[in-house]
């Protein structure tokens, strides 16, 4: 059985990486893992892998190019900042063009419709929204550039847009949420948005299924989990995976935005107390230490007022002694419940559903893991990362 | 190394007017050698580096241009009769060989750990050795205060017999590697020879161990190098076997500790190497005091490379050795090789 080379933009991220286990064991494909070195959280993770490394930079055309010699199919999950994003993807279709490869199949994301799109089902033909966030103006960016590409070149595209990603290594909707649950997290509307998932393994299968048939060449499709939980069903099983002392509070939008406003610092504090107080305890840090004590004692006005000026509490303070001569040790400040973030506010009271209906008819699509199981395993791999206790 | 003297590997100054300082090459200009060994070499005057050495010629130039080294070659034969002695500190395929061909041009070699994956390998520096030549084994660890105080304690029986002991190293890899060999899947990639050949070294060598059983070995290897890998052993001593476990990881931050179970109390080591360790009297908890190195001032951090060149030169000069030799470091390499035999995949329910 003829094998297909596989190159895999990105591949030490949390797709990348699962996608190159995944082809490992795929007959009939030959994963190539394209990273710009040999650094990077991803890079143990892939090298228990019998695969080939390519080493270029997306933003170089040239080595890129070279890189893409023999790639019969290109699998581009590389991301960045806006020029990563727009430029890197046009130099991934030119030089997967130049090489002649059969496919590109490009990581997208369905944010490119906006955190909350209008209707309760949005389907890929949905306007895209305008936004201020680069990260989404420029993944739409990209997917023009795909198009305009795809106009004046022959070459199958296959665009994929999931929504929010979960799953062992997921940093952004696995482990920043297991530790929000641990400080205490807060359920915008009492949580009763809608969490359009996709467990990591689901979004592998449609990528594996885009490699594999030419049905959805030059389409983009949703790729999103049947079950649509209420984020205060996702934060409860988090939680639940946290153990006990895990609390869950909510508020509704306005209050957020309230206490937003009261949390944030002054100007006078920003530019002045704030400063000031950093000084302070740089000043106190050095003095505390032997050898920057002896230096600060040595100059006369300073011992003046250190041995006849300041009083003992003061002195104290500054060797870091408390009552009865004991060492004051600063406790350690209590964790700091985190108020959603202005630009996730939206996200988390939206209730649109992403359609799946377009890949299932498309590609056959049949989601394997569900959301129980999805659940599980992300459970096993937080204990096994020590993120929670077992 | 018996006596438990600090060497802080600080500053020193050259002990007479007729001492020459010793001068050294250093072989291989990786991340090692750029992040620890020049530095170290920076503060000392009774070493001088005067030769680089590696394939990499706008590497090596650079580096040497950087630490005000003279004389840079891309052929490590070149320092042959021109130092006294060598670091080697190439990737770790290498090491033998080039070990050979230094001693057999009476060179002294510290050579960088590991040492080499496999006895066969140490049989054959062994049977190369000649009288008046060094060759000393870069196993670092043993020179930090922590582990100093840990063979202390052991060799004290302050916390009692030693029944158990566990070590959890690990965190997100991100040493800037110059050369892939830690994830080359050639026999000297993973975590276990990158950082298991450090922890066998250091349990065998505090807990005085004659041998490292392993009893089982599983790892997340899945026909490239492991990422992370479990280790059930025992350290077989003269007054018996102490049982443990090691937990070793590039991708999950871990205590990055070794403990040390007795019948009366027990210790906690950092794992990598500290100023102190921190001691527990049973019952659980009831006293706890960190424990630091009484012979090291408090406002010095001890450099442990600077100590172990220093340990390496000073052993040149006086004949006496307090470096880790070829026979010491025999233990850990053989304790690699075990793992290697008797490993077992394990298959996560998320990988499946």
């Amino acid at each position: 059985m003829p094998v297909k080379k596989v190159l895999i933009t990105g591949a030490a991220g949390f797709v990348g990486c699962r996608l190159a286990e995944k082809l490992v064991s795929e007959a009939g494909y030959e994963p190539v893992a394209l990273v710009r070195r040999y650094h990077g959280r991803g890079i143990p993770r892939l090298a228990r892998l019998p695969i080939k490394w390519a080493f270029a930079d997306i933003m170089d055309l040239p080595s890129l190019t070279d890189a893409f010699k023999g790639a019969e199919i290109v699998v581009h999950l590389a991301y960045g900042d806006a020029a990563v994003n727009v430029m890197g993807t046009e130099n991934v279709l030119e030089a997967a063009y130049r090489n002649q490869v059969e496919k590109v199949i490009h990581m997208s994301t369905a944010a490119v419709h906006g955190q909350d799109p209008k209707g309760p089902s949005v389907v890929e033909s949905s306007p895209f929204e305008s936004s201020r966030d680069e990260y989404r103006s420029s993944k739409a960016q990209a997917e023009v550039t795909i198009s305009k590409f795809q106009a004046k070149h022959r070459l199958p595209v296959v665009i994929l847009r999931p929504p929010l990603i979960y799953g062992p290594f997921s940093r952004s909707w696995t482990v920043r949420l297991i530790q929000e649950v641990q400080n205490g997290a807060i359920l915008v509307d009492g949580g009763k948005g809608t969490a359009n998932l996709v467990y990591i393994d689901n979004l592998i299968e449609a990528i594996l299924l885009a490699m594999k048939k030419d049905s959805a060449d030059g389409e983009a499709l949703f790729v999103v989990d049947d079950e649509r939980p209420t984020w205060k069903t996702v934060y409860e099983r988090y939680a639940a995976m946290a153990g006990a002392e895990t609390r869950l509070s909510t508020m509704t939008v306005a209050e957020i935005e309230r206490l937003r406003k009261a949390m944030t610092p002054s100007t006078l504090t920003r530019w002045v107390l704030e400063p000031l107080d950093i000084g302070r305890e740089i000043v106190l840090g050095a003095a505390r230490t032997p050898a920057y004590r002896n230096r600060l004692l040595a100059v006369p006005w300073i011992r003046f007022l250190a041995k006849e000026v300041l009083p003992k509490k003061s002195k104290d303070r500054i060797k870091g002694v408390g009552q009865n001569g004991a060492r004051v040790v600063r406790a350690p400040s209590p964790p700091r419940v985190s108020l959603p973030a202005p630009d996730m506010i939206s996200l988390y009271a939206a209730t649109s559903r992403f359609s799946n209906e377009k890949i299932k008819r498309l590609l056959g699509y049949v989601q394997k893991v569900s959301l129980d199981d999805g659940m599980a395993r992300t459970r096993e791999w937080l204990r096994y990362y020590r993120y929670i206790p077992g | 190394m018996g006596d438990f003297a600090p060497r802080t590997g600080e500053p020193d100054v050259p002990t007479g007017a007729g001492d020459k300082p010793l001068t050294f090459g250093i072989i291989g200009c990786g991340a090692v050698t750029e992040k620890s060994y020049l530095p170290a070499f920076q503060r000392m005057a009774a070493c001088r580096v005067t030769h680089l050495a590696d394939l990499d010629q706008q590497r090596g130039q650079a580096l040497a241009d950087q630490f005000g080294i003279p004389r840079f070659t891309t052929r490590y034969e070149d320092l042959y009769g021109h130092v006294d002695a060598v670091v080697v500190a190439t990737p770790p395929e290498s090491h033998v060989p080039i070990t050979l061909d230094c001693m057999a041009h009476n060179l002294h070699v510290l050579c960088e750990k590991p040492l080499t994956n496999s006895t066969a390998e140490v049989r054959r520096l062994m049977a190369a050795r000649k009288p008046g030549i060094h060759v000393g084994v870069g196993m670092v660890r043993r020179m930090n205060p922590s582990a100093r105080l840990m063979k202390a304690f052991v060799a004290g029986e302050i916390i009692g017999k030693v029944v158990g002991f566990g070590v959890e190293e690990g965190s997100e890899f991100n040493w800037p590697l110059h050369s892939p060999h830690v994830f080359r899947p050639n026999g000297f990639g993973g975590v276990l020879m990158d950082t298991g050949i450090h922890i066998f070294d250091i349990l065998a060598w505090s807990l005085d161990a004659r041998e490292i059983r392993i009893q089982s070995v599983r790892d997340d290897n899945l026909g490239g190098v492991e990422a992370n890998i479990r280790i059930e052993v025992v350290m077989e001593t003269d007054t018996g076997g102490i049982p443990g476990t090691i937990d070793l990881s590039f991708t999950r931050k871990l205590p990055n500790r070794i403990t040390l179970m007795g019948e009366r109390g027990k210790i906690e080591v950092p794992a990598r190497g500290g100023d102190s360790i921190d001691f527990y009297l049973h019952p659980e908890g009831a006293v706890h005091t960190v424990v630091h190195d009484a012979s090291v001032p408090a406002d010095v951090h001890v450099d442990p490379f600077g100590a172990q060149i220093r340990a390496f030169a000073d052993s040149i000069r006086t004949g006496q050795i307090e470096y880790v030799t070829i026979d010491q470091a025999f233990k850990s390499v053989a304790a690699i090789e075990a793992c290697r035999a008797v490993r077992e995949t394990e298959i996560h329910s998320w990988e499946r």
